[in-house]
C-alpha cells in the first residue's frame, strides 16, 4: 500500500475516532432526556436528531459552505476565534461529521434507556446517590451494550462518510482526504489496484467492527 | 377517451424522440456552452442532447467502463485520443481551446491585480480542480508553479473544474484557478478581480470531441451534433464565451 494510502486511513481513523468520543458525551444527554420526557419538544427534537439519516449529504454539505465559509458571518466569527477557517479543514470534518453521525449516537441509546427503564435510576437515588452518580454508577453499566453499539455505529458510520466531505474538504492529503475520497480518485484515475487494496481494507475493517458488536451484545444478552 | 388517447399520443411521441437523443458527457468546464449548443442543437428539430457533466478523468472512466455516451466533450486531447487507440471511438477533433483564470469573488479585490493579490497573501486558499482527473487542474499547477507561487499556500481540489468554481464563489476559497468561460457568463458582473493567465504559462487546453462508438447504435443524431459542433454557428457561440478556436 502507498503512503498516501495509509494516509487517508490514519487520517479516517482518527475522524471517526474523535467524532465518536465527543458524540458520545453530546448524544448521552440528549438521549437521555428524550427517552425520559413528555415535553412538547420531544417531538421536533427527535425529527431533527434524525435528520440526517433521511437528508442527502449534499444538503448538510451545502448549508455546510454556505454558513461556514470565511466569509459568511458564522464562518468569519469562527476565523476571528480561532485564526483558521473551517471550510477545507480537519476541523470542519469534525464538525460536519459530528452532525452527519448524530442519530447514528442518540437513536441507539435513547433506545438502550428506554428499554431500562426509571426504577434503577429512583432507586439509586433513593439510597442517597446523586442524579450524576446514580447515572455514572448505575444506568451507565446497565445500559452499556447501548453505549457500544451507538460508539459503533458513530465510528463506522463515520468511517464510511463520503458524500459530505467530498462536498466540504477539498481533497488535501492529511488533512481532509479520506479513505473513501481516496478510493474514489483511485476509481477516477483507473488505478484499479489501489482502490482495490483500499475497499477491502475498509470492508474488511467493517465488518469485522460489526461482527464483534453483534457477537459481544448476543454474549450480554445470554448472560443476562 | 380523451385521457388514454392522450397518454398514447405521448407514447408514441417519447418513442419518436428516443430514436433522435444523443447522450453527451461534457466536461465541466464546457457544460454551460453545451446548454446553449444542445439548445439550438434541438431547435433544428435534428435530435435532443442529454448532458452529463463531470471532471475529464471521471467521464473517461466511465466511458471505458461502459457508460452509455454517444459524444465525449472533453477538456483535453490525450483522453479522447486514447479512447480512439482503443478502439472506443472516433472522429476526434478539437472543438475548443481552453483558457485559464485566476479569479477572487472578493468585492474587496475588484479592479485590482488578481495575480498580485494572490502572491501578497500566501495564507489564502486556492481553489483548482483536481489534476489528477480534470486537465484544467493539470493547466493550474502549471501555471501556478509558472507564476512562482512557492508559498506552502492551502490548496483545495475540486471534483472538477465545477466544484473549484463553487468554492471560490461561495468564498470558501478566496482564491481559484479556473476556466475562462466559467468566469465570464453572459448576463452576470463578476464580482472580485480576474486575471486571465498568460497562454504561455501551461500546457494548451486543447478540448477534444468524439464520437463514442456503440456497435448497437447507429448514431445518427450523434454525427449530426458533431457536425453542428464544427458548423459557423457554433464555432461563433463558443468563440463569444471565451474559448479559443483551432
Amino acid at each position: 500500500m502507498t503512503a498516501a494510502s495509509i494516509e487517508s486511513i490514519l487520517l479516517s481513523l482518527r475522524l471517526a475516532g474523535i467524532t465518536t468520543v465527543i458524540l458520545l458525551l453530546v448524544a448521552t444527554p440528549i438521549a437521555w432526556w428524550l427517552s425520559n420526557t413528555r415535553h412538547l419538544l420531544k417531538g421536533p427534537v427527535q425529527a431533527v436528531v434524525a435528520l440526517p439519516i433521511v437528508l442527502p449529504p449534499t444538503v448538510l454539505g451545502f448549508y455546510f459552505i454556505a454558513f461556514l465559509n470565511p466569509a459568511a458571518p458564522l464562518g468569519a466569527l469562527w476565523v476571528d476565534v480561532t485564526g483558521s477557517s473551517l471550510t477545507f479543514s480537519f476541523t470542519g470534518l469534525v464538525i460536519a461529521s459530528l452532525l452527519y453521525s448524530l442519530p447514528f449516537a442518540v437513536q441507539p441509546l435513547q433506545s438502550a434507556f428506554e428499554t431500562l427503564g426509571r426504577q434503577e435510576f429512583e432507586a439509586a437515588q433513593t439510597l442517597g446517590a446523586s442524579r450524576f452518580d446514580a447515572f455514572v454508577s448505575v444506568i451507565v453499566p446497565l445500559a452499556l451494550p447501548g453505549f457500544v453499539s451507538a460508539a459503533v455505529l458513530t465510528f463506522a458510520h463515520t468511517l464510511g462518510e463520503f458524500g459530505v466531505v467530498l462536498m466540504v474538504g477539498g481533497n488535501i492529503p492529511g488533512e481532509t482526504r479520506t479513505v473513501s475520497i481516496a478510493i474514489y480518485d483511485y476509481v477516477e484515475t483507473l488505478d484499479y489496484a489501489a482502490a482495490h487494496t483500499l475497499s477491502l481494507v475498509l470492508l474488511v475493517a467493517a465488518f469485522t467492527i460489526l461482527l464483534a458488536t453483534f457477537v459481544y451484545n448476543g454474549r450480554r444478552r445470554s448472560a443476562t | 377517451m380523451p385521457r388514454i388517447s392522450l397518454i398514447l399520443l405521448l407514447l408514441s411521441l417519447s418513442e419518436a424522440v428516443v430514436a433522435g437523443v444523443v447522450h453527451v458527457a461534457v466536461a465541466a468546464n464546457f457544460l454551460e456552452p453545451a446548454r446553449e449548443l444542445a439548445a439550438r442543437f434541438e431547435a433544428g428539430g435534428a435530435g435532443i442532447v442529454r448532458l452529463s457533466s463531470g471532471s475529464t478523468g471521471k467521464l473517461y472512466a466511465q466511458i471505458v467502463a461502459g457508460a452509455p455516451f454517444d459524444v465525449f466533450l472533453a477538456a483535453d486531447d490525450t483522453r479522447p485520443l486514447k479512447l480512439v487507440e482503443a478502439g472506443k471511438a472516433s472522429q476526434a477533433f478539437v472543438y475548443a481551446l481552453g483558457r485559464l483564470s485566476l479569479v477572487s469573488a472578493d468585492p474587496s479585490l475588484a479592479g485590482r491585480d488578481c495575480r498580485e493579490a494572490l502572491l501578497a497573501d500566501p495564507e489564502a486558499t486556492l481553489a483548482v480542480a483536481n489534476p489528477d482527473t480534470a486537465p484544467y487542474g493539470r493547466a493550474a499547477a502549471e501555471a501556478l508553479a509558472a507564476i512562482g507561487d512557492g508559498s506552502s499556500r492551502r490548496i483545495v481540489k475540486g471534483d472538477s473544474v465545477a466544484q473549484a468554481m463553487h468554492f471560490v464563489t461561495s468564498r470558501a476559497a478566496r482564491f481559484g484557478l479556473v476556466a475562462a468561460a466559467q468566469v465570464s457568463r453572459p448576463g452576470t458582473a463578476w464580482p472580485g478581480c480576474r486575471w486571465d493567465v498568460p497562454a504561455g504559462l501551461y500546457a494548451p487546453i486543447r478540448q477534444v470531441a468524439v464520437l463514442v462508438i456503440d456497435p448497437g447504435s447507429r448514431n445518427d443524431a450523434a454525427r449530426a451534433f458533431l457536425e453542428f459542433l464544427r458548423s459557423a454557428e457554433a464555432r461563433a457561440l463558443i468563440s463569444a464565451r471565451d474559448y479559443g478556436l483551432p
